[in-house]
């Protein structure tokens, strides 16, 4: 369903589509703590979830809230959830938002989503899913939707497949003019049922028709949360693992500086940008899951597949700032040393510390960028000498600014 | 102008010479989001360390980021008409202690990922519980040979011992070299209460591989030591591909797989052709869309390494890209007779396109004949023997199971002792 219209004021322009699905809500499932029933459609040992329809709305408003740096117009948003009582207590705007996310209502959202994605080539399109998914054979992923363990259905009516999903977004002769830059966000487990290979492979409903692709020149990640054969996970009531990871990247942990060869003429995220930090910001999220008591074997990771050329996801507000410690090695050189940080782009300090640097480590923040720190000695200390080093201070991996002195 | 050379200085030669990438950064005028100008950081080149590249007089900073997330950085100042060398080294701290391990340390092995998930993904409780052994921890394991194509069923069984030579201990595991053959290899790894592993060796023609079988701590308490299996392609840029991809760094992958050490042409002529090279290249020009620079060298690829799966993965997904169908389905088709392919980005893009082609719709219909689509059916019905085993996570292609022909995910529960093949603890102390 429509949730965000802005195609009357991008007209023929390029512009950014969304199509945003969270489902938690399947009634035929049981929730916690019932157990699965042996009996009946099956149903894969799964249950009801409560964090992927507040996974989905936490997307919407960040696509909102930066709309403004989008590389191109923000024209609709299609927002589809079926959140659980424990997630519209949480965030009541989920309640009723959008529309119910039933086979139907995604067949229709899809349809009118790909109608607008083929108006412009240089426009963009988004698609992010969050809830139930299985893979039918290792490598594809077919997503469930509210309707799944209906008695009634074959047992993947209620489901759909990312690879008829993104094929059928290709250019294509009934649609030369699709939008070339796709982005694509599955949330979900990619766990091969046992029972899928003991029967005949179960088949997803079918999106939309998929036309045969003319010359495939498209930049078109898609990012799964789990590799193939393993779970996703979230935790009761707060957006998924991989949801958390990946705000936390396009929020900042995935910056770039300008880049002239990719256009870039601020600070940026890019797809490519984005798969690199996300390694860094799923780890943080996994040692969360282990002190929750997951397992380690189950190690949150994740998979991008047809990544294509890097292109701009959201253009950023300025260079994050970052937490960085600042180390001076050995430790007995600190009542002596004079400690100096230098924006190398301008070439001004920006810190000066006098003897001793305290606390140590030090934990600063700054603007990420080129530094260098430089630790002096007023007068000859035995043993130590005066050194300068250089740091560059780009999300993700933020080195600690140690300077050795001896 | 002036001219930036790269040199690299680690303790190896092996090291200092891979042609890895680097960004060379300056100032330049940048916007705010209020549409200011303002002077700042900007990436203004990718090369990579054998190709010098022209820049204006100015301050520049010049990076390399190495697979194993390690950064080098130098920042330099150029003067007009002076041409300058940067060094780019690691920190001391930094250093690899074993030059000898300097490689694997900077770039590390390529991963197959969680080969045996149903152990480790067990409770361990519900395997251990509070038991512990009054002896010491087993370490067997049997490592078998093949080569062939199981997709026909024409595979044999090899003596590994040919492999031994060259074995040597490296740190807790054993190293050795694999020669490339003009037929598809691989090796399995067998050791009680696991499924054995199968795992397609990046050996092929001139191109030969080193495989390391390294033991694994499990993180979990009460889980048995258990042996896994690395890789590495002899092209060592192609190795440093691999190792960015894994670790899901694309913007270093995608900068390598267009340095001159991976440009698929060269890698192709002369006598020296490293056809692994040509095929890691291939996927991930592929992957990441640079069609353009694949020229029509994928057919070379397919043509002139008759038994090599990829090239004819490579070839049908090239045409796919470029809407020549019913040319990509013939391509794909030659996987019957050349087996499976060596890595999974063969496999999935074999899988992934006999399935759009065997959507009946009348678009397909026009573009392949009915018998061309029940040879593609018979195909996509071959290889669901094998997918449901298949590591899709990895790299290098592998997948459970004692039979090749028939895998599935059985642990082993035999005598080790009447499995034929190298016992590789017999290298360690």
């Amino acid at each position: 369903m429509l949730v965000y219209d802005n195609r009357a004021a991008v007209g023929q322009n390029p512009g950014l589509h969304a199509l945003i699905v969270g489902v938690s809500n399947y009634p035929r499932l049981p929730s916690f703590p019932e157990k699965t029933s042996l009996s009946g459609p099956p149903t894969y040992g799964m249950r009801q979830l409560t964090s992927t329809a507040l996974s989905a709305y936490r997307m919407y408003e960040w696509l909102l809230s930066c709309r403004e740096l989008l590389p191109v117009p923000l024209a609709t948003i299609r927002f589809l959830a079926s959140p659980s009582g424990v997630e519209t207590e949480i965030e009541a705007r989920l309640s009723g938002f959008g529309g119910a996310a039933t086979l139907e209502r995604f067949q229709e959202s899809a349809i009118q989503w790909r109608d607008d994605a083929a108006q412009h080539p240089e426009g963009v399109t988004c698609f992010y899913f969050a809830g139930h998914g299985v893979e039918r054979n290792k490598g594809d992923q077919v997503l469930l939707l509210e309707g799944f363990g209906s008695p009634n259905a074959a047992p993947l009516f209620h489901a759909v497949d990312t690879h008829t999903l993104r094929y059928g977004m290709a250019p294509s002769a009934r649609r030369p003019n699709i939008a070339r830059r796709q982005l694509y966000v599955v949330d979900a487990c990619r766990m091969l049922p046992a029972e899928f290979q003991k029967i005949q492979t179960p088949i997803p409903t079918a999106v939309f028709d998929v036309p045969l692709p003319g010359i495939d020149d498209r930049r078109a990640p898609i990012f799964y949360a789990a590799v193939p054969g393993a779970r996703a996970w979230a935790v009761n009531g707060e957006p998924t693992f991989f949801c958390t990871a990946l705000l936390e990247c396009l929020n900042g942990l995935g910056a770039r500086e300008p880049d002239e060869l990719l256009g870039a003429s601020q600070w940026h995220i890019s797809s490519h940008s984005l798969a690199s930090a996300l390694s860094d910001s799923l780890l943080r999220q996994e040692q969360r899951r282990l002190q929750m008591g997951g397992h380690p074997a189950d190690r949150l990771n994740f998979q991008v597949d047809g990544a294509g050329e890097d292109f701009i996801l959201t253009n950023l507000s300025g260079a994050p700032v970052v937490d960085v410690d600042l180390i001076i090695d050995p430790a007995g050189a600190l009542p002596h040393a004079r400690v100096t940080v230098i924006d190398d782009e301008t070439g001004q300090p920006v810190r000066t510390f006098e003897p001793p640097l305290s606390p140590h480590p030090y934990r600063d923040r700054l603007q990420a960028g080129m530094y260098r720190v430089r630790a002096d000695f007023a007068a000859p200390v035995a043993g130590y000498r005066s050194r300068e080093r250089a740091f560059r201070l780009v999300p993700p991996r933020i080195p600690p600014m140690k300077v050795r002195v001896v | 102008m002036s001219k930036l050379h790269f040199d690299f200085q680690f303790r190896s030669g092996e090291m200092s010479n891979v042609d890895l990438p680097v960004e060379v950064r300056g100032l330049r005028e940048t916007t705010t989001p209020a549409q200011e100008k303002q002077r700042g950081l900007t990436l203004i080149q990718r090369s990579s360390v054998s190709r010098s590249v022209d820049v204006d007089p100015g301050v520049y900073w010049v990076t390399a980021r190495l697979p194993s997330g390690h950064e080098l950085s130098a920042r330099v100042a150029v003067q007009s008409g002076r041409d300058v060398t940067v060094v780019l080294k690691p920190d001391p701290e930094d250093v690899s202690s074993n030059e000898d391990r300097e490689l694997s340390h900077f770039i590390g092995g390529v991963s197959l990922s969680t080969p045996w998930p149903e152990l480790d993904a067990a409770d361990p409780d519900a395997v251990w519980g509070d038991l512990q052994s009054l002896g010491g921890e087993t370490l067997d394991m049997r490592l078998r040979a093949f080569q062939g194509n199981l997709i026909g069923r024409a595979y044999v069984e090899q003596d590994p011992a040919s492999w031994s030579h060259t074995a040597r201990r490296e740190g807790d595991g054993v190293t050795f070299e694999v020669p490339g053959r003009d037929a598809v290899q691989w090796l399995q790894l067998v050791q009680r209460g696991h499924p054995p592993l199968n795992v397609m060796l990046p050996a092929y023609g001139q191109s030969d591989c080193q495989v390391a079988v390294l033991r694994r701590e499990s993180e979990a308490e009460g889980v048995p030591i258990t042996w896994t299996v690395e890789v590495y392609p002899q092209n060592r840029v192609a190795h440093a591909l691999l190792r960015y991809r894994d670790r899901g760094d694309l913007e270093q992958a995608a900068a390598a797989a267009t340095s001159p050490a991976m440009d698929g042409e060269n890698l192709l002529a002369g006598k020296a052709r490293d056809p692994i090279g040509a095929v890691i290249g291939a996927y991930s020009l592929l992957r990441f869309g640079h069609l353009d620079r694949l020229h029509d060298w994928t057919g070379n690829l397919m043509r002139r390494f008759p038994e090599l799966p990829d090239g004819a993965a490579i070839q049908g997904e090239h045409f796919a890209r470029l809407g020549k169908h019913a040319q990509a389905l013939d391509a794909f088709l030659a996987l019957k007779d050349r087996g499976l392919p060596l890595f999974t980005d063969g496999l999935a893009f074999a899988l992934q396109r006999l399935d759009l082609y065997l959507q009946a719709t009348t678009e397909t219909e026009a573009v392949f004949s009915p018998e061309l689509l029940r040879r593609a059916g018979a195909l996509r019905h071959r290889f669901e023997r094998w997918s449901p085993w298949v590591n899709f996570g990895g790299t290098t292609l592998s997948f459970t199971g004692f039979d090749p022909a028939l895998p599935d995910a059985k642990p082993f529960t035999h005598e080790l002792g009447l499995v034929a093949g190298m016992d590789l603890t017999l290298f360690l102390p």
